[in-house]
């Protein structure tokens, strides 16, 4: 009988043990098992939106919740006076035409175009220096801005006239310098005594065939092979067309002298052609298939865009 | 019709006086402002521009430019639509090589050393002076040209010292520069310069940039090859490099290696590819023998066996390789892989990465090694293609031969037969030529500055179209050794005042590029021809006309060199009629074309390697042509693209395929190469902790004689730096900026740090671009060379940096 007590107590401890041994297996798994619920249910076999940045969060996906972004990802520099700040270049891009007319520029304007013109080239037709800072390494930030253009305000970075070429540096320098601070004033000092090359200035005016016929083009047209880089809404003002929504330039607007047609003193053909053909007193330049194709292709898609 | 005028003439009126106003705010803000020619009046400012073309000035890819010139003066250029390098596209030195003639100080008279200090003279006194310190000691005299000579300019020059004088002693700066792919090619082809063309580039599938930073060196060219990517093309950039550049950016792979990596990383190659069997049996069995240096570095080594070669082979495995190389094991598989591929157009291209390398000759030989073994060789887009970096490297220091081991053609002096062969071509008796080779550049400028009772047995150096006082590696000892040397002679033929002119004891003011008529022959074979366009300012004159003065002035004053077999002075000029032109006196210089007359003269000697030139006449109606130039039955010209290859190439055998018809083994077949991995010759320790590499920046060309002279491209690079890692930097408590100085064993530099900037040096290394005379680099780098090529490793030498205070002296060294 001594034992019978006992053994109920053993009886219970053991069942009190089992159940202890339960009670933590299922919680410790349960927790676990939470876990691994709450990866299950992100689904990891799809593929994830990396959310690299807090205002992506802002973008709620469609027919979910927004999705938690971790410590790490956080953009720290959002914090404090600045926190507003977006570097958000694709907002401000311009419509590349617009189909409303726009004011028809002043003489007051196209001085200032030319004259802005002639401040960074060294002759009609050189690349433009940079006015501004550029990012030494690589040139895929220029297109951030110049891919598209960009108006904000009075400033404009023109759009690319010439698409296909995509090492920017290669021609166009800033004319600031590196960006490398110095306090070696002899470094600082110009070089040599000086340069007094003298190039040929700014194209000028176009020609009409009689008042109220299309204006000439008075410029080659060589590396522009987007005609609203210069006259479109992100060209300067005293160069902007009147009529963007008008897509076809060329339709209207030739060249004036042809200047697609330049005399050489030794021109020829070239390559493996060479005595092949007679030569003729002037070239056609506007033949080269390397400068155009882009360009007609964009042309042609724009105005498919339009329709 | 009325009313237009009026508004064009008020409105023009407006323009100029705004134009004005912008040049002042311009120049206000540092930013050159460019200057209206005074001469535009009418709307069309175009009328009275006369174009014509030339080749750029600058680098060796050889971009054809439209000059346009108004009024004696260059106005503007345009790339050449018409050119097929090019294709209308230059980079921004290029659109600006018109203003490197309109420096403000111009050198526009001879000027001659007297007492300590330079005085004018004239040009009759100036020829004087070099004819009679030549007959003072014909032996001990020498020129050092460049590979910025014009064909006709090198072709005088070589003639004058070997054929004239007797005298080897003639090198080009080329030996800076491209001699190593010189060794490269004739140890694997048996006959210099590249067997593809530039049409690769718009071929290939795979585009190797071995330590060859393409977008900033040879823009444009890098530029064929992205732009087609940019339009849909398939191309992957593979960026081999000790840093990552402009060029890393646009590449697919970045693969970085420790400095002498790439030989281990090419033997690794070679390794997995006879490992994996997917080397090209065919190709190598036809056409291929197989070569290594057993003992001694030599320019022909001895043969191996195939199994010898796998022998030597077997311990490059990717693991071996990326411990030496720093490149990880499963890249190295994926170059081998690449180069496994049959399907797979391959072009590798190097420039100054491997020519300056102290295995030179051997990573150029591995290289072309890799292409053979695995078959990437003659189609149009698989080829190993060594890119220059002078205007006319090829065509004037290689082609013409102005080394001092060379004689034109491809002949070399050392060959008896070869000799004979040019003592008839210049009607010359027999034994004129000597036998012995002259100094080689760092050899010479050695002798020069060594004093002549130390066995210094060089007292006159003509200095011609280059800057050795900038470029030369250890300046201290190989040029500004010279000073106080009162025996010694340094005359020096140029278009500003440089490092070189500083140390002269006579200047001699040069025409340059269009100032003049010209030849050049590009990186690709190409030859290109130009015309005159403007005058040379003051009383500069033509390098060509300068070797021609002191040759008949040395003639008159009885030197018997000067003399042919037949008694005739050496150099003859017919005009059209017959008559014969004393081109020597000045006023009747062009009178006639002397480079026509010079360039068919030379053209005699090109057809014995085959890289025959066609007539001058044809080069004048084409943007160049690519040599062989062979004339078709219907008696026109035909170049050729791709050399040793059936398809293209008239003088390969037909049926052959591939034939390398100047094979070093006369069997048809090229060598492949096996090179052992060894370290640089001066590695970091712990007195010189870092990698010092040098260089260039895509804005200035070379030692910047020309470019910083542009306000443009001035403005855009104004000064020297160093480039370091920004740990390395934090760690010595440096900042983007500071002042810091470079030392190495041989001298220090004082000069701004640039963290994070163009380039990313990886940790423990450091670059210095070459182009500032105020910097000058050259005062640290090393002047080991290659012991074939004789080129010097200005890529990696120990140095060490440390911060200096702002007051720690003036900046520079000089």
């Amino acid at each position: 009988m001594a034992t019978a007590p006992s053994s109920d107590v053993a009886r219970r401890a053991k069942w009190l043990r089992i159940a202890g041994v339960l009670v933590v297996t299922t919680s410790v798994s349960g927790f676990f098992m939470g876990m691994l619920q709450t990866r299950s249910q992100l689904n990891l076999t799809e593929p994830q939106q990396l959310v690299s940045d807090a205002r992506d969060l802002t973008e709620v996906p469609p027919g979910g919740v927004p999705v938690a972004v971790a410590y790490a990802k956080q953009d720290w520099l959002r914090e404090g006076s600045n926190a507003q700040w977006r570097n958000d270049l694709s907002k401000l891009v311009q419509p590349t035409a617009s189909a409303v007319p726009l004011p028809v520029r002043t003489a007051d304007e196209r001085a200032a175009a030319v004259s802005q013109r002639m401040e960074r080239r060294a002759y009609d037709g050189a690349p433009p220096v940079v006015p501004h800072p550029v990012t030494q390494e690589s040139s895929a930030s220029c297109l951030a801005c110049h891919g598209p253009g960009l108006a904000v305000k009075d400033r404009l970075a023109s759009r690319i006239s010439h698409e296909h070429f995509s090492s920017c540096t290669q021609c166009h320098v800033p004319a600031g310098g590196t960006g490398l601070p110095t306090a070696e004033q002899g470094l600082l000092a110009a070089f040599g005594t000086g340069n007094n090359f003298r190039g040929v200035s700014a194209k000028g005016k176009s020609t009409r065939a009689w008042p109220g016929a299309p204006p000439t083009v008075p410029h080659p047209l060589l590396m522009r092979s987007d005609c609203l880089s210069c006259h479109g809404p992100v060209g300067l003002p005293g160069l902007r067309t009147s009529h963007p929504e008008r897509q076809q330039c060329v339709q209207c607007h030739v060249q004036s002298p042809p200047a697609t047609l330049v005399p050489l003193r030794n021109q020829g053909v070239v390559g493996n052609e060479v005595g092949k053909g007679a030569a003729e007193s002037v070239v056609r330049i506007d033949l080269v298939e390397f400068l155009t194709p882009r360009g007609t292709d964009r042309r042609e898609g724009r105005s498919n865009e339009a329709q | 019709m009325k009313m237009n005028a009026t508004l064009d003439r008020r409105e023009l009126l407006k323009l100029s006086a705004l134009a004005g106003a912008a040049a002042v705010a311009a120049s206000r803000a540092g930013v050159a402002a460019p200057v209206a020619p005074s001469g535009v009046t009418a709307a069309n400012p175009d009328a009275g521009i006369k174009w014509d073309k030339a080749p750029c000035r600058f680098c060796g890819t050889g971009c054809h430019v439209r000059v346009g010139v108004k009024e004696d003066r260059v106005v503007a250029i345009e790339g050449e639509p018409l050119a097929e390098v090019n294709k209308g596209l230059l980079c921004v030195k290029g659109y600006h090589v018109g203003l490197a003639l309109y420096g403000r100080d111009r050198l526009t008279h001879p000027m001659l050393r007297k007492n300590g200090k330079m005085e004018r003279v004239s040009w009759e006194e100036a020829v004087d002076v070099v004819a009679k310190r030549v007959l003072a000691a014909p032996d001990k005299f020498a020129i050092y040209g460049s590979g910025q000579w014009t064909i006709p300019e090198g072709y005088v020059a070589n003639k004058l010292m070997k054929a004239g004088l007797s005298n080897n002693h003639i090198e080009p700066n080329a030996r800076l520069c491209m001699a190593s792919a010189v060794t490269g090619f004739l140890s694997v082809y048996g006959v210099d310069e590249p067997a593809g063309a530039y049409d690769d580039l718009d071929h290939c599938d795979v585009l190797i940039l071995w330590g060859n930073n393409m977008a900033e060196m040879h823009p444009v060219l890098f530029s064929r090859v992205i732009d087609r990517r940019a339009r849909g093309g398939k191309v992957k950039i593979i960026d081999l490099g000790t840093r990552r550049t402009r060029s890393s950016e646009f590449a697919d792979h970045y693969l970085e290696f420790k400095p002498n990596g790439d030989l281990a990383i090419a033997n690794g190659i070679a390794h997995l590819l006879i490992k994996n069997g997917t080397y090209d049996k065919a190709f190598v069995e036809q056409h291929c023998n197989f070569r290594q240096d057993k003992t001694a570095a030599s320019l022909n080594g001895e043969s191996m066996t195939f199994e010898e070669y796998k022998m030597a082979l077997a311990p490059f495995t990717p693991e071996h390789v990326a411990e030496l190389s720093g490149v990880p094991a499963e890249q190295i598989h994926m170059l081998a892989d690449l180069f496994g591929r049959r399907d797979l157009h391959i072009t590798s291209t190097w420039c100054m990465g491997f020519n300056q390398h102290n295995r030179a000759t051997d990573i150029n030989r591995l290289c072309h090694s890799i292409h053979l073994l695995s078959g990437h060789f003659g189609k149009p887009g698989d080829a190993p293609t060594s890119l220059t970096g002078q205007p006319s490297a090829c065509g004037t220091a290689r082609e013409v031969g102005t080394m001092c081991h060379f004689l034109p053609g491809g002949r070399l002096v050392e060959n008896a037969e070869h000799r004979a062969e040019a003592e008839q071509l210049w009607n010359v008796p027999a034994g004129r030529l000597k036998p012995k080779m002259g100094y080689h550049t760092v050899l010479m400028w050695e002798k020069f500055c060594t004093p002549t009772n130390q066995g210094g047995d060089i007292s006159t150096i003509w200095v011609q179209v280059t800057n050795p006082g900038q470029s030369l590696p250890n300046l201290h000892k190989l040029f500004q050794a010279k000073k106080g040397l009162e025996d010694k002679f340094l005359i020096v033929s140029d278009v500003y005042p440089t490092a070189t002119t500083e140390l002269a004891d006579l200047v001699l003011p040069s025409a340059m590029w269009v100032e003049k008529n010209g030849l050049y022959g590009n990186s690709e074979r190409r030859t290109q021809q130009w015309f005159k366009m403007v005058n040379p300012p003051g009383e500069a004159r033509d390098d060509a006309w300068q070797n021609l003065a002191v040759a008949r002035r040395l003639h008159d004053l009885g030197h018997p060199g000067l003399k042919d077999k037949d008694g005739k002075f050496l150099f003859t000029f017919q005009d059209d009629a017959g008559k014969e032109v004393p081109v020597w006196e000045w006023p009747r210089y062009y009178e006639m074309n002397v480079d026509k007359v010079l360039f068919e003269d030379y053209r005699r000697f090109s057809r014995v390697k085959h890289k025959d030139l066609a007539p001058y006449d044809e080069y004048v109606k084409a943007r160049g042509l690519r040599w062989p130039v062979v004339q078709q039955a219907d008696g026109t010209w035909r170049e050729t693209r791709f050399r040793f290859a059936e398809f293209d190439d008239p003088y390969v055998k037909k049926g052959a395929g591939v034939q390398f018809y100047h094979s070093s083994t006369k069997d048809d077949r090229a060598q492949v190469w096996f090179a052992p991995y060894t370290p640089p010759a001066e590695v970091p320790d712990a007195d010189y902790p870092f990698w010092l590499c040098t260089g260039r920046v895509l804005e200035h060309w070379h030692t910047g004689t020309m470019t910083m002279r542009i306000p443009q491209l001035h403005g855009a690079v104004p000064y020297a730096y160093v480039e370091m890692h920004a740990a390395d930097a934090e760690d010595r408590d440096i900042g983007n900026g500071d002042s810091v100085l470079v030392k190495t064993r041989r001298g220090e530099l004082r000069l701004p740090v640039w963290v994070n900037g163009r380039s990313r040096p990886p940790r423990g290394s450091l670059f210095i671009p070459f182009f500032d005379e105020r910097l000058l680099c050259n005062l640290l780098t090393l002047e080991v060379t290659c012991p074939i090529s004789k080129e010097p490793d200005y890529k990696k030498c120990a140095a060490t940096v440390v911060k200096a205070g702002p007051q720690a002296g003036k900046v520079g060294s000089i």
